[in-house]
């Protein structure tokens, strides 16, 4: 048993993938005689788009053991609360996607119902009213959630803003740290052994051949050895999600860094904005069916608050993900197991996915059929759910007139999004699923604020006398606002606690 | 923009299933709807429950008082359930998972680990509710988190009938009477008009709730087709019988597999109930009589599920529903979940498609992943009497199959959406059963060997010695009653 141990493993590309897989399985497997490479070129650019993130990022930090002001200071981060959506329902309207839930369940019966119910009744109280994330990222404020249980304070979680390639140089100094050796240099070609058709060695333009029993393909969208050299097949997409390019462009800041990211609808898809300390990320993720990239770049720089620090980069992609995102002895993390729209914030969340059920399924160098089937079991049941949630933000639009917006609320979506709204509509109901990053509040957040409204809210509300609610109600939302009121405001809070060092210019401009 | 709420709501059938969801119903819904229960004669309670500790949170629910609830079903304890006959060595599966996770890994790792390299005892040796079940001891719970006694969790052994009547004390506000359907009367969409009583007595309702054995009610919607589940899951009958008590009963479900079928023995206050499960084409009713040595009453089972437990007004709850040989210890879960479902997707009086095709869609999901369950405990017996190679014959579920393959290569426990049992419980009876995965998680090797050796070997001097300090289960019965 032992002799089938995995010895050795290679990561093929650094970046955010390669850095989180090098720096996880350095903390991880330390104490194991298993040594770890990644190969990378300085040459190949990192795509980086990934800059805003998902609470979870904080287990992952935690797991590795990273300081929390040390590893923001480094990466110029910022706090996240959530993400607001523009103009996504109707042009004009304004939605915060909290990390967080709204209100509290009253007479077991989720907040949400008792809100229609109160709608109903001719309150038009916002639902964000109900919610501390939404009401302290509006007014540009932070603070920790309170370890308190029992307090609204504890009601909501957050995430950073931060600098993708400056997240990955930390790591890399980390993982460096504990073993991991780095090589710079291209792959020139990929060994297939006889038999199995396992991969056996990587060649580097030097020369050097490189064998292992693991390799992690960290190469992003081409992926060098999960499709190149192993031919996964790539499960596309497109049909849900046409946007296959994105302009990126960072600039100066002017505003206050908001300690939430903002994703504005536009012609032919959407554009980012997401605060840094030391500058704003932006981009515009698009149709080239719908729009040149000439016009796309035009609309990104003409969006943009402050000045350019540099010329919008193309990026293009192709919506899915590999058919096999463990095939053989190769795992595919990051954009070479596939791709979806940062509209959610999903892309390091999907690496850390990876990289923890990589974990959890360590394989020996059999590389079992059965820990294959599993791991690509669990990481397409993460890519479809993810799926789903971003189709919804597409399809439940009214921005009418458009030929993009009108495709996009007219074609087909997934039966299971489908099957999904049908529940919401008829009766508030969310479908949950035991596996599936977004849980109720998201889904919540999203169908109210781009204006699905149940026909109907669930009965046992009435169970609450109309007396009893409305102060109930009352109580929640004066709670709420006076706890966001007293909170610091965010530049306050990043400039105490985790204040970057300035950036030079030439820094700044580091795509 | 409201629709028009449910007026009434008629519950047929009666016994555990229409008791339980008569007294949840009356604790949620608005007063001004009114709940009727109809006792049919062949809803009325038989046996005992073996029940999981999640049924305690629907008391709570439900403000049954526990102490009271005990003593009105003659309750007792229960730390878990212990298998004998099923494979060489028996085994106890308790309400508390083994050992810890230790570095980051998850406990059956670590004692495979140990295992392969010597003596690491049972894997059960490392839960304290199946070491003190062993014992014959019981204590609650502690709320100290640092406390070995915080592990423990438990069910409770009730007699049927008992519970009937302590749930109905709850039920205040329930109109109830006794009945006989006489027929069910259908309105041209499919959905229920009336129910018409042997009396003549016509109950009309916005809902009806079908609690009879075999589904009288909803058996008679056009929409009501049965999956049957026999091949797998063999015995048809369960016959039941009471038996003197012992003097310390072990807060336990016992389930002995024999060449017949299986036989379960619940403990009672003032009596064992035991009931044997069998199949009537293999084994006579007589047959069963002698095996338990008297006079027995003969239930019908029948394995399987409605395609929809939810068809236009009628809702079946319990064995109307769904049908498993109680061998997983699970009794009255299924209601549980079937009232509590109902309850989360509450439709209104003109009808809720929507929402019961996701009670339909939950309701299924569910029944199947504890079927899996008690399917499996067949797939791993060794045993090959008629009735146990028959139960062979049929395929596990893909679901079940792949579970089984991913826990037999490396001790990866799969777990579906709307599953009863969660990792623990999947541990616990795999290895139990005897299923050995052929390779523990690599990452159990960090912790040096002798240090892992030591680590487990003080869990269970550890968990013994707070199970040994444990007072007896009648003890702890008497100072509880």
């Amino acid at each position: 048993m032992t002799d089938q141990a995995v010895r050795n493993i290679l990561i093929v590309g650094g970046g955010t993938a390669g850095w989180m897989t090098a720096a996880a399985l350095s903390a991880k497997l330390a104490g194991l005689p298993i040594a770890i490479r990644l190969v990378e070129s300085a040459e190949i650019g990192t795509v980086g788009v990934g800059e805003a993130t998902v609470p979870h990022i904080r287990h992952f930090n935690a797991a590795l053991g990273l300081d929390e002001a040390d590893f923001m200071r480094r990466t110029q981060a910022t706090y996240k609360l959530g993400i607001e959506f523009r103009d996504w329902g109707k042009p004009g309207d304004s939605y915060i996607h909290p990390f967080g839930a709204y209100g509290a369940a009253i007479a077991g019966v989720g907040f949400h119902h008792h809100w229609l119910r109160a709608r109903q009744g001719g309150d038009a109280t916002p639902l964000e009213a109900y919610s501390l994330p939404i009401m302290a990222a509006r007014q540009g404020r932070f603070a920790p959630p309170s370890p308190d249980l029992s307090s609204v304070a504890s009601t909501y979680n957050y995430a950073y803003q931060f600098d993708a390639g400056l997240y990955a140089a930390y790591l890399r100094a980390y993982a460096e740290a504990r073993g991991v050796v780095r090589t710079e240099g291209k792959v020139a070609d990929v060994a297939l052994r006889g038999g199995d058709g396992f991969i056996e060695a990587v060649t580097m333009e030097s020369g050097e051949r490189i064998e292992a029993d693991l390799f992690i393909d960290c190469s992003g969208f081409r992926g060098l050895l999960i499709e190149q050299a192993l031919k996964a097949g790539y499960e596309d997409w497109t049909r849900w999600l046409p946007c296959d390019r994105a302009a990126a462009v960072p600039c100066e800041t002017v505003e206050i860094s908001t300690p939430y990211t903002r994703c504005t609808a536009d012609t032919a898809g959407w554009r980012w904005r997401i605060p840094l300390q030391h500058r704003v990320g932006n981009g515009y993720v698009y149709s080239s069916a719908h729009i040149s990239d000439d016009d796309a770049a035009a609309a990104l720089l003409a969006g943009l608050e402050g000045k350019a620090q540099a010329d919008p980069r193309f990026l293009r992609f192709t919506a899915g993900h590999r058919r096999k995102q463990w095939s053989r002895n190769c795992v595919a993390v990051g954009l070479a197991s596939g791709f979806l729209e940062p509209l959610e914030s999903t892309s390091i969340h999907l690496i850390q996915v990876a990289v923890t059920t990589l974990l959890e399924l360590f394989p020996d160098r059999g590389c079992d059929p059965a820990d294959q089937d599993e791991y690509n079991r669990v990481m397409n049941l993460e890519f479809e759910r993810i799926r789903d949630f971003l189709v919804l933000h597409y399809h439940a639009n009214q921005r009418t007139g458009s030929p993009f917006w009108d495709d996009r609320r007219n074609l087909p979506i997934p039966d299971s999004l489908a099957y999904k709204m049908d529940l919401f509509r008829d009766r508030g109901v969310v479908v949950k699923y035991k596996d599936g990053f977004f849980l109720e509040p998201s889904w919540l957040a999203v169908y109210l604020g781009q204006n699905v409204v149940p026909r109907a809210y669930d009965p046992v509300s009435d169970s609450v006398p109309d007396a009893v609610l409305a102060q109930r109600l009352k109580a929640i939302r004066d709670s709420v606002a006076d706890t966001a009121g007293a909170m610091p405001a965010h530049d306050d809070w990043v400039a105490r606690f985790c204040a970057a060092a300035p950036v030079n210019a030439a820094q700044a401009v580091r795509a | 923009m409201s629709r028009s709420p449910l007026n009434s709501v008629a519950v047929l059938g009666g016994g555990v299933a229409g008791w339980m969801t008569a007294a949840a119903l009356a604790r949620v819904l608005p007063g001004a709807c009114a709940i009727r229960v109809v006792d049919t004669a062949d809803g009325a309670p038989r046996g005992a429950l073996s029940t999981l500790p999640a049924l305690r949170g629907f008391h709570g629910l439900l403000g049954l008082n526990e102490p009271a609830l005990m003593r009105a079903a003659r309750g007792t304890f229960k730390l878990g359930a212990r298998y004998s006959g099923w494979t060489d060595e028996d085994h106890v599966e308790g309400f508390s998972d083994a050992g810890a996770n230790l570095d980051g890994v998850a406990f059956h790792h670590h004692w495979l680990r140990v295992r392969e390299r010597g003596e690491a005892g049972r894997y059960e040796d490392y839960s304290l509710a199946a070491v003190a079940a062993r014992l014959g001891r019981f204590a609650p719970p502690s709320e100290d988190p640092r406390s070995v006694l915080s592990t423990l969790s438990y069910g409770q052994h009730l007699d049927a009938a008992g519970y009937v009547a302590a749930l109905r004390a709850t039920a205040g506000r329930v109109e109830a009477r006794s009945g006989e359907i006489a027929q069910v009367a259908l309105a041209p969409d499919g959905r229920i008009a009336a129910v018409i009583l042997a009396d003549g007595e016509r109950i009309a309702a916005d809902l009806f709730v079908d609690t009879t054995p075999d589904g009288r009610l909803i058996g008679a919607t056009p929409d009501a087709g049965w999956i049957d589940e026999s091949t797998a899951l063999p015995c048809d009958r369960l016959a039941l019988r009471e038996v003197a008590p012992r003097a310390n009963p072990p807060p336990l479900t016992e389930f002995e597999a024999i060449a017949e079928g299986w036989l379960r023995r619940v403990p009672l206050r003032g009596g064992d109930a035991v009931a044997l499960a069998y199949a009537g084409n293999l084994t006579s009713d007589e047959a069963a009589r002698e095996i338990l040595g008297g006079e027995a009453a003969i239930v019908r089972l029948r394995n399987g599920r409605r395609e929809r437990v939810w068809t236009g007004n009628c809702v079946a709850i319990g064995p109307a529903a769904s049908q498993l040989e109680p061998l997983n210890g699970d009794d009255a879960q299924s209601v549980q979940s079937g009232v509590g479902r109902l309850i989360a997707l509450l439709p209104t009086a003109d009808g809720s498609p929507l929402a019961a095709m996701e009670y339909n869609r939950l309701m299924a999901e569910e029944h199947d992943r504890a079927r899996d369950m008690a399917v499996f405990r067949y797939v791993a017996a060794a045993r090959s009497d008629p009735l146990w190679a028959r139960s062979r014959q049929a395929a596990p579920s893909p679901a079940l199959a792949y579970k089984q393959a991913q826990f037999e290569s490396r001790g990866r426990v799969v777990l579906y959406d709307e599953e009863t049992f969660v990792e623990g419980a999947w541990v616990a009876a795999f290895l139990g059963h005897g299923i050995l995965p052929r390779r523990h998680d690599r990452l159990a090797d960090r912790l040096p060997a002798d240090q892992a050796d030591a680590a487990l070997a003080r869990l269970r001097g550890l968990i013994r010695q707070a199970a040994q300090a444990m007072p007896l289960h009648a003890d702890a019965l008497k100072d509880r009653p």
